[in-house]
């Protein structure tokens, strides 16, 4: 019989039945091994060095809200900031000023338009992946130095109990 | 974890057909088990999730390696599929190590093992999976047409490497 020819209905389902009659292949011993030593590195682990699913609530919400908080200043408060010293440099009269109050919103727009322009671009997940390092970089920094200046205080508070 | 282990790793290493690989998965599996232990512990559907999560990190980890892959490729030659299971030899040659060939169900594993990626992966995920020929085709991004033909040919393929194995009787 030719093999690679085509397989009647019977041969099809005698494979099936072959197939599946096999047992299942038996694990590597070390696998348990293996699995309970990185559970047990990730549990020794501190909450920083874990998943971001497994930190804190109130750290995750402090990294979301600080990251949130980040896009918003960069994208608003820098252009607007940026205007309203062109206003008090070239604003004289009282026209002068109305119309300089438009010109946040313009650069706003202008800005926005150059950046979007320019991230269509850069693939979204680089921009993501971007952000996410940049946010965490940002926040982890704030809490180290949040974390130092605890560790300092109560290293001084037992200094002084004792 | 010692009731499922088997299954789990028999899940991976039978798509990967690398055993070091599918101790890699079997251990990620594990441990994505363990973070959701609270909702799997009296669950009577661990079984199938951990057999999902499994099915997926392999077709995962399939992916990954897409230059090397020619399974979404519609235009796959005999010649280069040829040429697939002779650069397949070195891993089947590794997998066979803790496969009792002497025994029918290590010959089967065996020449499961050598066939093809874009044959045994569809083949896999039809007979052990339980999964329709149009599951397969969404779950692999390709179309229906080649999921048959790719199981057709491998079920050719594995018949022919079994020609000297006893079929059990039906």
């Amino acid at each position: 019989m030719n093999h690679s020819s085509e397989l009647d209905a019977l041969s099809v389902q005698r494979l099936h039945k072959a197939l599946r009659a096999l047992p299942n292949r038996q694990a590597p011993k070390q696998l348990t091994q293996q699995v309970l030593h990185t559970i047990e590195q990730q549990a020794h682990a501190s909450w920083w060095n874990q998943a971001f699913r497994r930190w804190p609530r109130g750290a995750q919400t402090v990294l979301i809200s600080a990251c949130l908080i980040a896009l918003s200043v960069s994208t608003v408060w820098s252009p607007w900031r940026f205007s309203l010293l062109s206003i008090r440099l070239h604003a004289t009269d009282g026209v002068t000023r109305l119309t300089s109050l438009l010109t946040p919103l313009d650069t706003i727009i202008s800005w926005q338009s150059v950046l979007l322009h320019a991230l269509e671009k850069v693939p979204m997940h680089w921009l993501i992946s971007f952000g996410s390092a940049l946010g965490t970089l940002y926040l982890s920094i704030i809490l180290l130095a949040s974390l130092i200046t605890q560790r300092f205080s109560h290293a001084h508070t037992i200094g002084r109990s004792t | 974890m010692t009731a499922y282990q088997d299954m789990v790793f028999t899940t991976a290493v039978r798509l990967v057909a690398d055993t070091a690989e599918a101790q890699n998965i079997s251990q990620d599996v594990f441990l994505r088990a363990y973070l959701h232990f609270s909702d799997l512990e009296h669950s009577p559907t661990a079984g199938g999730w951990l057999k999902t999560v499994a099915r997926h990190l392999a077709l995962n980890h399939l992916s990954r390696h897409k230059k090397r892959w020619r399974l979404f490729s519609d235009y796959a030659t005999e010649e280069e599929a040829h040429r697939d299971i002779d650069q397949h030899a070195y891993v089947s040659d590794t997998l066979g190590q803790d496969l009792d060939l002497q025994s029918e169900h290590g010959r089967i594993e065996y020449a499961l093992a050598q066939l093809p990626k874009q044959e045994r992966i569809p083949l896999v995920l039809f007979h052990f999976e339980d999964m329709s020929y149009q599951d397969i085709a969404d779950t692999l991004h390709c179309s229906l047409g080649k999921v048959k033909t790719d199981i057709h040919r491998g079920r050719a393929k594995l018949a022919s490497l079994l020609s000297h194995t006893d079929w059990p009787a039906t």
